[in-house]
C-alpha cells in the first residue's frame, strides 16, 4: 500500500502531454519554499481551512481526542492530539476539514490513472509520479510505475533525486522520463535551503544520465535564495558537464500554496515579499544556462 | 477594429432603453383594416404595412443597414403575441426596466384592442377551459408570447434570386393549389404580400441612402452610400452580386423576420459557407480587400447587438455557425471562417453567439484562431461536434446531406439550415423537482416514506411515473400553444425561407421539411438529479446510514439541525468526476426521459418528441425556488446548468468532467443537444504547448462523441476584481449555458457561481 496525498488529473505541467500526476506523501528534504507542505510528512495529516469553518462545532462533538477547541468564537485545532481517524472530516458540513494522505494499493491508483488513457494517447501524455519524494516509498513507487509501464502508459518520475543511489538506480527500467530537480549546487547552501546535502542528488543525476535515461533537469528559481548569478552559473556548469547534456526547465517560484501551511498547523517560512521572480530575472537565468550550451525550456 | 467600427460598437452602450411605438400602432391599424382577410393574409399585410411605413434610419458610418425599430436599440412590441413580453425577457435576463415597461408606453385603446385578441389572451382562455385550475408550465406563457423560432432559415434562394425569386415560386404554387386548397392559397398569397413588403423595405433604405449621400460632404462616405443604395435596390429584385450584398441581404431578411414575429434564436447559421462564393468572386475580381471584408463582417456582427429586439440588455440568442465538414467528409473551413472569428474577437460582443463545428480534420490554424478568441476573453466560440451531431440527426431519419448542414440556433438547441423546426413549446419532464415532489408527497395509506419505497427501484418507479405524467401534460400544453400559433401567429415571410413550406403551401407553424417537437428535460439541475439519486442510493439503500424519512426532514429544514445528514449526502460521489458510482445512473435517467416522451402526440399532432437538455439562465431561477436537494445543495442555491457539474462539485479536472459527460448517449438520446461549459484560466492558452494539450483533450472528447463544449477563459481574481470595479471590465464576457453576457451585467448570484466553478488545468 502507498500513502497518496493527491491524484491530479488533467495535469498540463508535469511532463509531456496530458498527464495524471500521483503525489505520494513524504519527503526527506524540507525546502523552505515548498508549496506542497501537505506532502512533506510521511503520515496522514488533518487539514483545517479556517475560512470555510462555520463554527458549528460538530467536529468537537465527534472527536474522541478533543482536538477541536472553541474559545471565544475561535476554532483552535490541536493537531498534536489528532489521530487522523477522519470522524470530524465526515461530520463537517462546510468541507473545512480534510485528511491528506490516503492508503491506496497500486491497483487502486492504476484504476484512476487508466481512466484518461485516451487523453494520454492523443496528447503523448501519461502518468507522473511526484511527491513529496516518491522515493520515500520506493517499493510502492516502483510497483506503481512498473504497473503503468506494463499497460504501455508513459511514465515520468518527478524527483528531488535525494535517495540512496542503489534505490534510485532500480527505477531506470520503469521510468520513461525523469523530471529531476536541482535546487542548489553549493553544498552548504543546499543544506540551508533544503535541509540536507546534495551529494546523493548529484551522484544520482550523473549516474542515470550516464546510463542513457531521458532527463529534464528542473530548477526552481526562488528569488533571493538560489537565483544569484554565481549560484546559477555553478549549476549550469555542473549540468553542462553531464553527457549527454540534459534539457533544463526553469520553474519560477510562486506562493499559491501558502494557505496550506496554516491549514496544517505549520508556519510559512518564506519571507512575505518572496513572490514570483520578475520576468527579467527568469530571462537572465535562462541566458546563463544557454551560455553553457544547454537547451532551456519553460514548458514540456 | 478601425475607428469607424469602434464608434459604431461603443455607442451602443450609451443608449437608453426606449420603446418603438410604430410597429404596435401600424399592426393594430392593419388588423382593423384587413379584418375580413384570412389571418395569415392579414398578418402579411400588417408586416408589409410596417415595412412600408415605419420610420427607418441609417447610422452614421454604417455599412450594413436594416433595423426592426425606428431608433437604434429600442424595444420592439408585438401586441398580437403579448403585451408583456418584457416581463419574460426580464426574468430570463435578470434585467429591470420598470414593472410594466412596454405597457406604460402603449396607448390605452391599443391595449384594449389586444386584451382579448392576442395569442397570450387566447391561450389564457384556452387554459381556463381545458386545464381548469391546473397551471400550465410557466415557460409555456413565454412560448405563447413569442412567435415560433429557434431555427436557422435558408437564405440561399433569396441570395441567388432575391425576394422576387421567392415570390415567383409562391405564385407558381398558388396557380396549382388555388382551386382546391383555400388554406394553402391564403398562405401563398401571404408569402407574396410579405415579399412585396420586403422589397419595399429595401428600396426605402436605398432611397434613404441616396438622400443621405446627397447631403454628406465626405466624398468617401458619399460613394459608400451610393454603393449601398445600389446594393439595396439589387438584393431583393435580382439577388446578391457581391459579398457586401450577401451580408446585407442576410441581415435585412433576418430583420424582417424579427419584425414579423418576436421569436428567439432566429439564427443566420453558416454565414461563412453561404457568403463565401460572393467573397471569392469579389476577391478574384480585385473588388474587395481583406480589410474591407473584415470591416463589413464587423459591421454585420455589430448589428446583432444594435438590434436586439428586447432592448439593450436583452439578447434573443442569435448564433452564427462557422466551419465544419460536408457530408462527403470535405473540410469546409474557408477564408470567411477565419474572417468572422477575427471580427468577433475584435468587436467582442455578447451577440451573436459564435459556434465552430469541430471535426477530425479541423485545421490546427482554425483551432488557434478559436483559442485566440477565448484568450481575448470573448467566451466563444463554442465547439460543436461533426463527429456526433449529424449521426444523431441521421438516427432520427434525417437525410445525410441535411444532417451535415446543421447549425446551432442558440439557447442550446440545434437546427438544420432551412429544414428543421424543433422548438420546445413549454413544459418538461422535470427531474430534480420531480424527485423532491415524490419524496414529499403525502401518503394517504399511512405508510412511512421508507415503507413506501422499500427499494431504490421503487423510488425510481415513482419518479418515472411522475415524469411521464409531466410529459403528457406538457405535450397537451404544447398542442394548445401550437394550435394557437397555427391560427393566430403565422409567419409567412419566415416560412418562405424554410424548405417544405411553399411546396406544401403551409405556414411554418404547420410544418416544414423536418419537424421534431423537443421537450426540455426540466431546465437546469440534471446533474443535481443524478447526484441526488446517487446519494440516496448509497446513503439510504446501500450503507443504511440514513433513512429516506430523515433525508426528507433534512431537505425540508434546509439542513438546519441536520448538518450531519448534509455532510453524508454532500460527500457522496458527484457527476462530473468520472466516478461510476454516480455516472452509472446516466443511462437509467436517459431511459426514464425516453420513456416519458415516447409516443406523445406533439403540437402538430405528429413528429417524435426529442429530448433537449437546454437551459438559459433557468438554473438560477429554478434553484431560487426549490428547497434543498438530496445532493446536499442548500435551498435557493443555483442548479447545475446543462451538463456542467453541479456548482463546485467537479473536482477532478477537465478530463474527468469530459469522461463523465461522454458517458451520455449523445447520438441516441440528446438529439436536441446539451450544454457543457468549463472555465479555464488564461495561462492555459498562453503557450503553444498547453494549447496543443487542450486541443488533444477536445479531440479525445469529441471522438468519443461529446456533443459540444464551451470554454470560458477567466481567472477568479479577475472576476472578483470585476465585481468591485465593474467600470474596468465593461466588455468582460462570460458564457452561461448557451448564451453570453457581460459579466458586470449579471445577477450577483450568477457572478458568484461563475467564480465558484472550478478553473481547470491550473494548480
Ligand atoms: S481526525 Fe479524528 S482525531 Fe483527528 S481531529 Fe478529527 S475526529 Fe479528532
Ligand atoms: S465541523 Fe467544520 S464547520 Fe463545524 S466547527 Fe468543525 S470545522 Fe468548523
Amino acid at each position: 500500500m502507498g500513502l497518496i496525498a493527491n491524484i491530479q488529473r488533467f495535469s498540463l505541467h508535469d511532463g509531456p502531454g496530458i498527464r495524471t500526476t500521483v503525489f505520494l506523501k513524504g519527503c526527506l528534504l524540507n525546502c523552505l519554499w515548498c508549496q506542497n507542505p501537505e506532502t512533506l510528512s510521511g503520515r496522514p495529516e488533518l487539514m483545517f481551512t479556517r475560512r470555510l469553518c462555520a463554527l458549528c462545532r460538530l467536529c468537537e462533538r465527534v472527536c474522541e481526542r478533543q482536538a477541536h477547541e472553541f474559545e471565544d468564537g475561535v476554532h483552535r485545532v490541536r493537531y498534536e492530539l489528532c489521530a487522523q481517524c477522519g470522524k470530524c472530516v465526515a461530520a463537517c458540513p462546510a468541507e473545512a476539514l480534510g485528511i491528506v494522505g490516503a492508503e491506496m494499493s497500486v491497483g487502486d491508483v492504476v484504476d484512476v490513472v487508466r481512466k484518461d488513457r485516451d487523453f494520454y494517447e492523443r496528447s503523448g501524455g501519461g502518468v507522473t509520479v511526484s511527491g513529496g519524494e516518491a522515493l520515500m516509498q520506493p517499493d510502492f513507487a516502483l510497483a506503481l510505475l512498473a504497473a503503468c509501464a506494463r499497460e504501455a502508459i508513459h511514465t515520468a518520475l518527478d524527483t528531488s533525486g535525494y535517495a540512496p543511489p542503489e534505490v534510485f538506480a532500480s527505477f531506470l527500467d520503469v521510468v520513461n522520463l525523469f523530471l529531476f530537480d536541482i535546487k542548489a549546487i553549493d553544498e552548504e547552501r543546499h543544506k540551508r535551503l533544503a535541509g540536507a546535502d546534495n551529494a546523493w542528488i548529484l551522484q544520482n543525476l550523473k549516474s542515470i544520465i550516464g546510463r542513457g535515461a531521458p532527463v529534464i533537469v528542473r530548477v526552481p528559481l526562488v528569488p533571493g535564495f538560489n537565483d544569484d548569478a554565481e549560484e546559477l552559473r555553478r549549476m549550469a556548469e555542473v549540468v553542462a558537464a553531464l553527457s549527454p547534456k540534459p534539457t533544463v526547465q526553469l520553474l519560477p517560484h510562486h506562493d499559491y500554496g501558502r494557505h496550506k501551511y496554516e491549514a496544517l498547523g505549520m508556519s510559512y517560512r518564506m519571507p512575505e515579499e518572496t513572490r514570483r521572480p520578475a520576468p527579467e530575472s527568469v530571462e537572465a537565468a535562462k541566458a546563463i544556462f544557454a551560455q553553457h550550451g544547454l537547451t532551456v525550456i519553460e514548458e514540456v | 477594429m478601425n475607428a469607424r467600427v469602434k464608434r459604431l460598437r461603443d455607442e451602443i452602450f450609451t443608449w437608453k432603453d426606449t420603446v418603438c411605438p410604430h410597429r404596435p400602432r401600424i399592426v393594430t391599424e392593419a388588423y382593423r383594416k384587413y379584418e375580413s382577410d384570412p389571418v395569415v393574409v392579414k398578418r402579411a399585410k400588417a408586416l408589409r404595412d410596417v415595412l412600408e411605413q415605419m420610420p427607418i434610419y441609417i447610422r452614421e458610418g454604417n455599412l450594413i443597414v436594416g433595423a426592426p425599430t425606428s431608433t437604434p436599440g429600442a424595444w420592439i412590441v408585438y401586441p398580437e403575441f403579448s403585451l408583456g413580453t418584457e416581463k419574460i425577457v426580464q426574468v430570463r435576463h435578470n434585467i429591470h426596466v420598470g414593472n410594466d415597461f412596454i405597457r406604460d408606453h402603449l396607448p390605452e385603446d391599443l391595449k384594449d384592442y389586444w386584451a382579448t385578441r392576442n395569442c397570450y389572451a387566447r391561450y389564457a382562455a384556452y387554459r381556463r377551459e381545458c386545464f381548469g385550475d391546473r397551471n400550465p408550465p410557466s415557460d409555456s406563457w413565454y412560448m405563447i408570447s413569442t412567435a415560433l423560432g429557434h431555427l436557422t432559415v435558408d437564405f440561399r434562394e433569396t441570395l441567388e434570386r432575391g425576394l422576387t425569386g421567392v415570390s415567383e415560386r409562391a405564385r407558381r404554387r398558388l396557380e396549382e393549389v388555388r382551386q382546391d386548397d383555400p388554406e394553402g392559397a391564403a398562405f401563398l398569397r401571404a408569402v407574396i404580400i410579405a415579399a412585396e413588403g420586403g422589397i419595399a423595405f429595401a428600396n426605402r433604405y436605398a432611397q434613404l441612402a441616396e438622400e443621405t449621400a446627397a447631403r454628406v460632404s465626405d466624398p468617401r462616405r458619399k460613394q459608400e452610400l451610393q454603393r449601398m443604395a445600389e446594393g439595396l435596390r439589387r438584393i431583393y429584385v435580382h439577388g446578391a452580386r457581391s459579398y457586401h450584398d450577401a451580408l446585407q441581404s442576410v441581415w435585412l431578411s433576418n430583420q424582417i423576420m424579427h419584425i414579423e414575429g418576436n421569436a428567439w434564436s432566429m439564427s443566420p447559421g453558416r454565414v461563412d459557407q453561404i457568403c463565401c462564393p460572393y467573397f471569392q468572386r469579389d476577391v478574384a475580381r480585385g473588388e474587395l480587400t481583406r480589410e474591407q471584408a473584415l470591416e463589413l463582417a464587423e459591421c454585420f456582427l455589430i448589428k446583432f447587438k444594435e438590434n436586439s429586439i428586447f432592448g439593450m440588455r436583452g439578447a434573443p440568442t442569435q448564433c452564427i455557425t462557422l466551419g465544419g465538414r460536408a457530408a462527403d467528409g470535405r473540410d469546409q473551413t474557408n477564408e470567411l471562417t477565419y474572417l468572422f472569428l477575427e471580427a468577433a474577437r475584435e468587436v467582442k460582443l455578447a451577440e451573436p453567439l459564435i459556434h465552430v463545428r469541430w471535426h477530425k480534420g479541423i485545421p490546427k490554424k482554425l483551432m488557434h484562431a478559436c483559442f485566440d478568441c477565448l484568450e481575448a476573453g470573448l467566451g466563444m466560440p463554442m465547439f460543436l461536434n461533426d463527429e456526433a451531431t449529424p449521426e444523431g440527426f441521421m438516427n432520427l431519419g434525417i437525410e445525410r446531406e441535411a444532417a451535415f448542414d446543421y447549425t446551432h440556433v442558440g439557447c442550446g438547441e440545434l437546427g438544420i439550415t432551412g429544414k428543421l423546426q424543433d422548438s420546445a413549446l413549454g413544459g418538461s419532464t422535470g427531474h430534480i423537482a420531480v424527485l423532491v415532489q415524490v419524496l414529499r408527497r403525502k401518503r394517504s395509506n399511512g405508510k412511512s416514506l421508507d415503507q413506501a419505497f422499500p427499494t431504490f427501484e421503487d423510488l425510481l418507479a415513482a419518479v418515472r411515473k411522475q415524469m411521464r405524467a409531466n410529459a403528457e401534460h406538457s405535450a397537451s400544453v404544447n398542442r394548445a400553444v401550437g394550435h394557437i400559433h397555427r391560427q393566430f401567429g403565422q409567419i409567412p415571410f419566415t416560412s418562405a425561407f424554410m424548405h417544405g413550406c411553399i411546396e406544401r403551401a403551409r405556414d411554418l407553424t404547420v410544418r416544414c421539411q423536418y419537424n421534431f417537437p423537443s421537450m426540455n428535460l426540466g431546465g437546469g439541475g440534471f446533474p443535481n438529479f443524478v447526484n441526488s439519486l446517487a446519494a440516496i442510493r448509497q446513503a439510504v439503500y446501500r450503507d443504511h446510514a440514513l433513512t429516506l424519512g430523515r433525508v426528507v426532514e433534512a431537505i425540508e429544514a434546509d439542513f438546519q439541525g441536520f448538518e450531519d445528514v448534509r455532510a453524508v449526502l454532500a460527500r457522496e460521489p458527484k457527476f462530473g468526476n468520472d466516478d461510476d458510482r454516480v455516472d452509472d445512473l446516466l443511462p437509467v435517467v436517459e431511459q426514464m426521459h425516453a420513456e416519458a416522451i415516447a409516443g406523445l402526440k406533439g403540437p402538430r399532432n405528429d413528429g417524435r418528441y426529442i429530448a433537449t437538455g437546454t437551459v438559459a439562465t433557468g438554473h438560477i431561477d429554478q434553484g431560487r425556488q426549490l428547497i434543498a436537494t438530496p445532493d446536499g445543495r442548500h435551498a435557493g442555491r443555483p442548479m447545475a446548468a446543462g451538463m456542467n457539474a453541479a456548482p463546485d462539485t467537479d473536482r477532478n479536472g477537465l478530463t474527468a468532467l469530459l469522461n463523465s459527460v461522454q458517458k451520455l448517449n449523445s447520438t441516441g438520446h440528446w438529439f436536441g443537444g446539451y450544454i457543457l461549459n468549463f472555465n479555464i484560466l488564461p495561462d492555459v492558452l498562453a503557450s503553444e504547448k498547453s494549447r496543443e494539450k487542450l486541443m488533444m483533450a477536445l479531440e479525445s472528447y469529441f471522438m468519443r462523441k461529446g456533443l459540444n463544449l464551451q470554454m470560458n477563459c477567466v481567472s477568479a481574481d479577475m472576476l472578483r476584481d470585476a465585481q468591485h470595479h465593474p467600470e474596468d471590465y465593461r466588455s468582460l464576457m462570460v458564457r452561461i449555458s448557451g448564451y453570453n453576457d457581460y459579466f458586470t451585467m449579471l445577477d450577483p448570484g450568477i457572478q458568484e457561481e461563475i467564480i465558484g466553478r472550478t478553473a481547470h488545468g491550473v494548480k
